[in-house]
């Protein structure tokens, strides 16, 4: 088993064509359904000249259309709900990821989230002789410091 | 002769005499003016290549770290405004994820500095004596073969290290055929200190004493201040030691050459042995080359960056993460140019008072002691010619 998002499915395709795999959601846990949900994106300078063009190829990009043909390309599931369908339709063996768009959470990208997530990650590095509550109240206090800026 | 006549003897010829200076080339005032004018127009190329690409540059950092600049358009720019001691609070006094993480690095580059500083200057000096004896064969071959490392770009030589430390690589197999299983170098976060007490029966890894884990000192504990360099920064370690060896070497080699084969043999003849030429002899004549290997070594240390950057990215669990290292990623990775900025002059402070301390305790004492006798002299002097 592994967690994994679908952009996998390209390298299973890739280097282990012969692999026999199902898609399955996270199982429940005491608080509800989960998952993590996040999107790599399109950035425009603010110095930019053309600021405005960029706004237009980013929103023709990001249509229903293109992001169906990124899916195509890259395997990668459509960051438009309105999408969904037509990419439960193409896929139906991908049909778990987009039920997990639902209930999943994005990861937390406000300013100095990026040192308090490495922190935690240095310190799950030694998960098998980590004091898991210590590490999760530390993260919790960082976190909260930085958010609560 | 005694020997402290010899190696007094072996200083003077170690630092030449000023040369005579202005005696004779005066003339008259206009030619002096001249030379002066002549002198300038020499150095202005370098006095505008250093202010343009050093002090310039450090003067902006400067700013960058008392300011709240964004890394967008120019730091001197009016939106970018002064917030005082703002990007150093967070690293020195604030208690916070900054802080913890740049205390980490102190810790960590102190043990790394603590390792690599000595054994590298001792492995230098070995290995100059060694190839600077006139009858070994091949000298030329091992000079060569020790200074190379030197020459190799760092990030090739940290790349092979990455492969000989895997947990299959050259070195654990090495240590496999005399019956050591060696430890995965570069994921280990244990600290040698603390497996030293671990196997000396002090504590146990697992349940580490209270009395260390419950004390914090400035956002870390005890118990983290002294664990010693992680294993993983010991295989960073072993690395540098090899490759500097080499360049200190050929300085020791540089100061060696500079003594003259009868001075060693006049001290023989007074009755020296060979331990005794080394320890009364040839030491005291490589005091300043000793004293300039460890300032650079001790100012090179500080900054180790390179090998963090290739191979360990400050992992694993932090264990390798420095000041330099720190610094980039604040400025480079999260954007907060002010703090990287703040990282690098606290660093810079550190290494200017540590070197200050290291050349006090090093300095020449015979020689300052000879300065302060002239010195008290020439104040007696004054006092009986103002007497009578």
């Amino acid at each position: 088993m592994t967690i994994e998002g679908n952009w996998i499915k390209g390298a299973v395709t890739n280097d282990y064509p012969d692999l026999d795999y199902t898609v399955a959601e996270l199982p429940e846990g005491p608080a509800g359904p989960g998952t993590l949900l996040f999107t790599q994106c399109w950035g425009i300078a603010a110095d930019s000249d053309a600021q405005a063009q960029s706004v237009e190829l980013v929103d023709y990009l990001t249509t229903v259309d293109q992001q169906m043909a990124f899916a195509d390309a890259f395997g990668v599931m459509p960051s438009r709900e309105s999408a969904a369908d037509q990419y439960a339709d193409a896929y139906p063996e991908d049909a778990p990821f987009i039920a997990g768009a639902e209930y999943g959470r994005g990861p937390i990208g406000a300013a100095g989230m990026e040192q308090v997530i490495a922190d935690l990650n240095s310190k799950l590095e030694d998960l098998g002789g980590a004091d898991v509550p210590g590490v999760m109240e530390e993260y919790d206090s960082n976190a909260g410091s930085v958010l609560g800026q | 002769m005694s020997t402290t006549a010899v190696t007094g003897e072996g200083r003077v010829t170690g630092s030449p005499r000023r040369p005579g200076g202005s005696g004779g080339s005066g003339g008259s005032g206009r030619s002096l003016q001249r030379q002066t004018r002549a002198g300038w127009l020499f150095v202005t190329p370098m006095i505008v290549i250093l202010s343009l690409f050093l002090i310039l540059p450090i003067a902006m950092a400067l700013w960058v770290s008392v300011s709240d600049w964004t890394g967008r358009g120019s730091p001197f720019s009016s939106d970018v405004g002064f917030v005082g001691a703002d990007n150093y609070t967070p690293l020195l006094v604030e208690e916070g994820l900054s802080r913890q993480d740049f205390m980490i690095s102190m810790r960590n580059t102190f043990y790394y500095v603590l390792g690599v500083v000595p054994l590298q200057t001792v492995l230098a000096l070995t290995l100059a004596v060694i190839v600077n004896q006139r009858f070994l064969k091949g000298r030329t071959f091992f000079r060569t073969a020790f200074y190379f490392p030197s020459v190799v770009s760092s990030v090739a030589i940290s790349l092979v290290f990455l492969f000989l430390f895997t947990g299959t690589g050259a070195v654990n197999q090495t240590l496999g055929l005399v019956g050591i299983d060696g430890p995965v170098w570069f994921s280990d976060a244990r600290g040698l200190l603390h497996l030293a007490g671990d196997g000396l029966g002090l504590w146990s890894l697992d349940s580490p004493p209270d009395a260390l884990t419950g004390t914090d000192v400035a956002g870390l504990s005890l118990w983290e201040w002294f664990a010693g360099p992680s294993v993983a920064m010991s295989a960073i370690m072993l690395q540098v030691i090899w490759t500097t060896a080499g360049t200190f070497m050929l300085m020791f080699i540089a100061a060696l050459q500079n003594l003259s084969a009868d001075v060693e043999e006049a001290a023989m003849v007074d009755g020296a042995n060979r331990w005794g030429v080394f320890r009364y002899v040839v030491i005291p004549h490589l005091r300043p080359a000793i004293l300039l290997v460890l300032t650079l070594g001790i100012i090179g240390t500080w900054q180790v960056f390179d090998q963090m950057y290739v191979m360990t990215q400050g992992g694993p669990a932090k264990t390798t993460l420095t000041p330099a290292y720190l610094s980039y990623q604040a400025a480079f990775n999260q954007q907060q140019w002010g703090q990287g900025a703040a990282i690098a002059f606290i660093l810079f402070a550190l290494i200017f008072a540590l070197t200050s301390i290291q050349r006090y305790v090093l300095r020449d004492k015979d020689e300052s002691a000879a300065r302060k006798a002239a010195k008290r002299q020439r104040v007696a002097m004054l006092n009986e010619r103002m007497e009578s």
